[in-house]
């Protein structure tokens, strides 16, 4: 066939696509969705609304107000199988509402977080080409807010998307540079896969992974360089400077210089899922992952700035997270249960004196149970166990009296640890009835909630405050000393 | 002086069983009663879910049983026709002439109703994976069919998971198709001079 009957052949196929008509109705090929979660809780404890302090004793209560808008607009509408199709998406979202956080709806709050276009069946059958933002990932875990099995959320770039029968397969490309940087951006170059398999209707696998490599690029203050000789307390101290002024006095214009340097990070991420009988689907993920090092430090010494470069100190910094999600119908129709396990294990082979959270151990669960009293009237009970363990030492204040600075458990201006106790144990219940328009389900949304929530914790005041926490005899506030904490939320959560 | 809280009149038992109340209140609140004919009537009843593409997908049990639910809230008994009934014609008037004439011959049914949905993706939204569902109903009296009518409504459907697909977010709107549905039945019926019971 030429030049000529290939160009027919094209114009043919352009037109008998054009000429299929679809039996909808017409529709704009612009869009908008979105998700929003708003609540009022007032605090009489001194709290910031919150119950506790993080999502690890579940989302539930311990998350703030948040709205995203999702745009779209499908420039070639998908209107056969295997024909070129188009769509350009726009995210923004924040965690702001006026009225309801302290930064009053501000709209610095708010970011433009995915821009991003689609193709599909261009070039390739069955492959959706994306260009772009590129978060990918697996799936979540509903009760705690969280995705362990995630991908590319920092990357910008390209990726390639296969998807016929059983396999799911995403290859990407890009630069994470701007997230993982900001204004300190150098390039972050990034490359991976994650592979998607449906064994069967409801068991799937999936695995993947991501290499994220800094070059060495000399003459950039923001590529990764070593400054020499630093000992790791005195970085953690803001000392270095200082300590080099007294081994070399008047000798500070010869600290040693920055060397350039490489960095490395990865991660790799796993997926099973599956549903049986009364379990309606189950979801594990494993993430294990090496951080990508820190950049540097500036330290103000005699009047001067010192930058110190870290990437030595801080390229040790491994996360292991392991999350369960499981969704049980106990009785059709009457009462459903989501039980959520989450272990996480992070270490830093460099620091083994500061508390800190890339050195420490957490291990959660989470249960919720809900009942239909009729399809929109639910009662919702949830409740939490979590314990979360230092691996250097103190880090929590388990009584009002304990001191800030401590070795070992004993008073030390110098010391590096905080507190008395280097474990938190927390429990929460939280409960109360939901008003669901759209029906049964613990994940039906619109749902609006009042919820009385109730936490104990080891440690006291462990939420979010105002107080004045000093020991000085002329704190004229005090300290209240408060294990026990009790909130109530009237909320709203919806898709739309 | 001592603050001391009060709440006149209401003791703390007398509030929770208000609350208690209300709620039980909220949730036996009731709705209008529907159009129903005085006579149990057969409508012929055929639903058609398509993907994006426009390849046809199995519509779920759920929502043909609620459908039919519906229509007999009305008197109104289903007669479930096989989609193949309307073949491979595209537009929403080709198919309901198409389902007239392959229920001519039954021939009892004065009623013609034809549901049409469409599903397509549209991302993975905070968590959720969001589906947009285009539904068409058609309402025809087989004796009038220049009398029908149409109620075309778009909806979102919120899927969890990644192998759910059309058919989850056609149940998942369910709820709106049958309303949908109701209202148009119902005002057809009403111009018929049905009742309400």
């Amino acid at each position: 066939m030429g030049m000529r009957g290939l160009i027919c052949a094209g114009v043919a196929a352009l037109i008998a696509t054009s000429a299929r008509v679809h039996a909808e109705p017409e529709r704009s090929r612009f869009s908008a969705g979105g998700y929003l979660r708003v609540m009022t809780r007032p605090d009489l404890q001194g709290g910031d609304g919150k119950l506790g302090y993080w999502n690890l004793h579940g989302r539930l209560l311990n998350e703030g107000p948040y709205a995203a808008l999702e745009l779209k607009l499908d420039m070639l509408p998908e209107t056969a199988r295997k024909t070129p199709w188009t769509s350009l998406h726009a995210k923004i979202e924040g965690g702001s509402v006026q009225g309801a956080s302290r930064d009053n709806g501000s709209l610095a709050s708010f970011r433009l977080s995915q821009l991003y276009a689609r193709a599909g069946n261009v070039g390739l059958a069955d492959v959706t080409w994306q260009i772009g933002s590129l978060d990918y990932y697996f799936g979540e875990l509903g009760l705690y807010d969280l995705r362990p099995a995630q991908l590319f959320f920092e990357t910008v770039g390209l990726s390639a998307r296969y998807r016929r029968g059983v396999v799911d397969l995403l290859v990407g490309v890009g630069d994470s540079g701007f997230l993982l940087r900001g204004d300190k951006y150098d390039t972050v170059l990034t490359g991976g896969l994650a592979l998607r398999v449906r064994v069967a209707a409801r068991f799937e696998l999936g695995a993947g992974g991501q290499l994220v490599y800094e070059p060495e690029v000399k003459g950039n203050r923001f590529a990764p360089h070593v400054t020499p000789g630093i000992d790791y307390e005195d970085y953690v101290r803001g000392e270095v400077v200082q300590r080099y002024d007294e081994a070399n006095p008047g000798r500070l214009d010869d600290l040693p210089r920055p060397q350039p340097t490489s960095a490395l990070g990865w991660k790799a991420v796993a997926y099973l899922g599956f549903g049986v009988g009364p379990l309606k689907w189950n979801n594990l993920f494993l993430k294990v992952e090496l951080r990508l090092p820190d950049q540097f430090v500036v330290e103000t010494f005699a009047e001067r700035d010192f930058t110190l470069h870290v990437a030595a100190l801080t390229n040790e910094r491994m996360s292991v997270q392991l999350g369960n999600e499981a969704q049980l119908e106990l009785v059709p129709g009457a009462l459903d249960l989501v039980w959520g396990v989450l272990i996480g294990e992070d270490s830093d082979g460099d620091n083994s004196i500061v508390p800190s959270d890339y050195d420490r151990s957490y291990y959660s669960t989470v249960l919720r149970l809900q009942t239909y009293v009729t399809p929109e009237l639910h009662l919702l009970v949830e409740t939490s166990l979590a314990r979360e363990i230092s691996h250097n030492g103190n880090a929590y204040r388990s009584a009002g009296d304990s001191v800030f600075g401590s070795t070992a458990g004993l008073s030390d201006p110098r010391g590096l640890e905080i507190g008395d106790s280097d474990t938190r144990d927390t429990w929460q219940l939280k409960l109360g009835p939901v008003l669901s328009p759209l029906g049964l389900g613990v994940y039906a949304r619109p749902s609006f909630r009042l919820l009385y929530g109730l936490q104990w914790s080891s440690q006291i005041n462990a939420f979010g405050n105002s107080f004045v926490e000093s020991l000085d005899q002329f704190n004229q506030y005090g300290s209240p000393n408060q294990r026990w904490h009790h909130v109530i939320a009237l909320e709203v959560e919806a898709w739309f | 002086m001592v603050l001391r809280p009060h709440v006149a009149g209401l003791s703390r038992s007398r509030l929770l069983a208000g609350f208690v109340f209300a709620l039980c209140a909220f949730g036996c609140l009731g709705t209008t009663p529907p159009q129903r004919l005085a006579t149990a009537t057969p409508i012929a009843l055929v639903v058609k879910l398509e993907s994006a593409a426009g390849v046809a997908i199995e519509v779920p049990a759920r929502v043909q049983h609620e459908l039919a639910a519906t229509l007999a809230a009305r008197n109104l008994q289903a007669e479930p026709v096989p989609v193949g009934a309307i073949g491979d014609v595209r537009t929403s008037q080709e198919r309901v002439a198409a389902l007239l004439r392959a229920t001519a011959a039954a021939g009892t049914a004065p009623w013609v109703l034809l549901v049409e949905a469409r599903a397509r993706f549209f991302s993975l939204l905070s968590g959720r994976y969001r589906w947009e569902v285009e539904l068409r109903t058609s309402l025809v009296p087989r004796e009038r069919p220049d009398a029908m009518q149409v109620s075309d409504l778009s909806v979102a459907a919120f899927l969890q998971f990644e192998h759910q697909g059309e058919a989850e977010a056609l149940d998942f709107v369910r709820r709106q198709l049958i309303e949908d549905l109701a209202a148009l039945v119902d005002r057809v019926l009403a111009d018929v001079g049905a009742v309400r019971p």
